[in-house]
């Protein structure tokens, strides 16, 4: 299936707001902002592109991010570890606090004192057998937060920094299985998960483009068929990509 | 009383750890530690990751700068040239003399240079130390093909290396398998489908006779001892390493392969101990004293000869030697005795020892038995002494190498399993794990005694 990105046409949007309050109101957050490079008649909106080197879902080491149907997405696995947020190159990956559910007890109904159930301590610890450890870094170089977990594991300790977010990075990377989890991070952690937008998936429609009153915004697939309406836009989307991923780099 | 002056020759795993141990029972002390390289301590296991990109060079090292001043230890760039121990003191290459109360001796190893005409060409590169690593980075980036030549773990790591920069990579191999110091067939073969999916060819039965040159004092190519040549501009050697004693000839101390130590970790001469790659320690599954260049057992030989050091007295028992590595993908777990092939007879003198390898696993246990289960890519093989397990390599799936290696740390009777041991197969997997859970509970229970109802009186 050929990927999808969103366009605006211009000369039919009359810049009402629509589609990112829409957006709002499904996701909880707008995912995308009218903003972006223009192209004669069309537009990119600053929106996920599904960029064809899906660099989010090669940073992803957790299977967090994944490319199905030639959109990324979200998965359940996110642990909120920032590594796509990193990656992005257009920043419409964000992180956000995972909702804890607020309690619905006599305070909360009667007095409006809601108490969320979100964890006061943090519950998950990384641990390591420091005979197994032979201080390669691997861990540290791949903390998403930077938390040198080598220290940790030469002395034997748990991992008890406050920065921790808990997304299993260490441990899934350690190449000798020296860490493990010593208390399993449970639900409601981990504290953040990434977002961005899936064209809607899971939906039947993207929001946006279905409530769009004047029908400028177009999900419109990005192979030849944007090469008919915008050429210029064409290479925007697709061409910049078919260069070599050094040629990025250095870009 | 007089500070003690505590001179530690050696900046890695062993020498540092001795210092930390040092400096949290001695707080007066003097510690100075001599470094042959203008690095702070890093990791030697790290520099596998740095090759294939997983870690930045800056990243292996181990201890900042400021953790030696926070703990008072001084650093001295050099070589140690000569120990003299009647008068209590080490010369350095560059003519400096360092007096000492104590000294420890963990210079750790080097890798052998190759025996071939032509190995001081440009272009003959190691994976031996941060700086061998950073040049072979350096010329990755220009080579188009290159030469592996060495029969262990460094030779495949610096392999995978090379190919995950895409340099066309040929691994040479004397014998006919893959590291067949250590594995059998099935899982040469195993890691073998790995290499060659990697993208590196593999040539067996080859050896380098001569590296050529190309006149301007770079690599042009190899000749195999068949007369072949191929041309190359890369030639990685790992054929392994060998303890730094040249300083102590002509001293007192007795070294045989490495520097022979009882299990105080001191060496023939008071108040000279000897820890890490180049103390050639008694192991008590071959009966032997023998040399692990591994880095959990310098750590802990280190940390026992900081102790000793400080007047301590605690015996060093070698723990069970072990290494996990991480070659193209697959994890390959090896502890204890694994038992060299039974053809093996050849000429072991040419071989030296590779990093990250023990010299037990190549032993054999007196009453040799094994047993053996596949399942797809994951292996387990183990080595039985009798009804103690005496070793284990486990290959894939990592799930047995904790419980095995405690099992055989432990040197626990495995006279129960024994029926599973000779079916094999993946039953006997399911069988070990549910032992090991038994005995580790009764561990447990050893511990703390069995649970006793108290009753108010």
């Amino acid at each position: 299936m050929t990927r999808e990105i969103l366009i605006r046409d211009l000369t039919k949007c009359v810049v009402c707001d629509v589609c990112t309050s829409v957006c709002r109101d499904r996701h909880g957050r707008a995912r995308m902002s009218l903003e972006g490079p223009r192209f004669g008649r069309y537009q990119l909106p600053n929106v996920c592109r599904n960029c064809p080197d899906t660099p989010c879902v090669n940073a992803c080491r957790l299977e967090g991010m994944k490319l199905h149907e030639g959109r990324t997405f979200v998965t359940e696995s996110c642990k909120g570890c920032n590594k796509c947020v990193e990656a992005c190159p257009f920043d419409v990956v964000l992180l956000l606090p995972n909702d804890h559910k607020k309690k619905e007890g006599f305070f909360s109904k009667v007095l409006g004192l809601a108490r969320t159930t979100a964890p006061k301590t943090i519950t998950g610890h990384v641990a390591a057998d420091a005979a197994r450890c032979v201080q390669c870094g691997v861990c540290g170089y791949n903390c998403p937060v930077g938390i040198q977990v080598r220290d940790y594991a030469r002395q034997g300790k748990t991992v008890d920094d406050p920065r921790c977010v808990q997304c299993g990075l260490c441990i899934a990377v350690c190449p000798r299985g020296t860490l493990r989890w010593d208390i399993r991070p449970q639900v409601p952690t981990p504290i953040f998960h990434a977002d961005k937008c899936d064209l809607c998936s899971g939906y039947a429609h993207s929001a946006c483009v279905k409530e769009c009153p004047t029908q400028a915004l177009l999900r419109v697939p990005a192979d030849e068929h944007l090469l008919d309406l915008n050429e210029q836009l064409y290479y925007e989307a697709v061409g910049r990509y078919l260069t070599s991923p050094d040629d990025w780099e250095a870009a | 009383m007089n500070a003690h002056r505590y001179l530690i020759l050696g900046n890695g795993a062993a020498g540092v750890t001795a210092a930390e141990e040092i400096r949290t029972r001695d707080p007066h002390g003097h510690i100075t530690v001599v470094s042959a390289e203008p690095y702070p301590m890093y990791s030697r296991p790290g520099l596998a990751y740095v090759v294939i990109n997983e870690v930045s060079d800056q990243q292996v090292i181990a201890r900042r700068p400021e953790w030696y001043a926070q703990h008072r230890i001084g650093i001295v760039q050099g070589k140690a040239a000569h120990v003299d121990t009647v008068t209590r003191q080490v010369r350095l290459e560059d003519g400096a003399v360092l007096a000492y109360d104590r000294l420890l001796i963990a210079t750790g190893a080097r890798a052998v240079p190759l025996p071939n005409p032509g190995a001081h060409l440009d272009g003959v590169v190691y994976l031996d130390t941060l700086d061998g690593t950073k040049e072979l980075l350096i010329k990755t980036k220009s080579a188009k093909r290159a030469v592996v030549a060495g029969g262990g773990i460094t030779a495949l790591e610096m392999a995978e290396g090379l190919a995950h920069h895409g340099v066309d990579t040929h691994y040479l191999v004397r014998k006919k398998g893959l590291w067949s110091a250590v594995l059998n067939d099935t899982e040469s073969a195993l890691l073998e489908q790995r290499v060659t999916g990697h993208g590196v060819t593999v040539h067996y039965n080859t050896e380098i006779a001569e590296i050529l040159d190309d006149g301007a004092g770079r690599v042009a190519g190899v000749k195999f001892t068949n007369g072949e040549t191929f041309a190359c501009e890369l030639v990685g050697a790992a054929i392994g390493v060998k303890p730094v004693l040249e300083f102590v000839a002509g001293s007192a101390v007795i070294t045989d392969r490495g520097l022979l130590v009882n299990e105080y970790l001191e060496t023939n001469v008071p108040d000279v101990y000897a820890a890490g790659d180049c103390a050639q320690v008694w192991d008590r599954w071959s009966k032997k004293h023998l040399l692990d260049i591994l880095w959990p057992t310098a750590i802990a030989a280190g940390s026992v000869a900081g102790a000793n050091m400080t007047g301590a007295h605690d015996a060093y028992l070698k723990g069970t030697p072990f290494n996990v590595c991480l070659l193209f993908g697959l994890h390959i777990t090896a502890i204890g005795q694994l038992g060299g092939r039974r053809d093996s007879a050849e000429a072991e003198v040419l071989q030296h020892i590779d990093r990250g390898t023990s010299e037990v696993w190549a032993t054999n246990p007196h009453n040799y038995a094994s047993a053996w289960a596949q399942d797809g890519a994951n292996t387990v093989r183990l080595v039985l002494d009798g009804d103690v397990l005496a070793g284990a390599l486990v290959v894939g799936k990592q799930t047995l190498a904790d419980p095995l290696r405690d099992l055989i740390e432990h040197q626990v009777n495995v006279a129960e399993l024994r029926p599973h041991l000779r079916t094999g197969g993946p039953a006997m997997n399911d069988m070990i794990e549910q032992f090991w859970r038994r005995w580790q509970a009764a561990q447990a229970v050893r511990k703390t005694g069995p649970l006793k109802l108290q009753f108010a009186k």
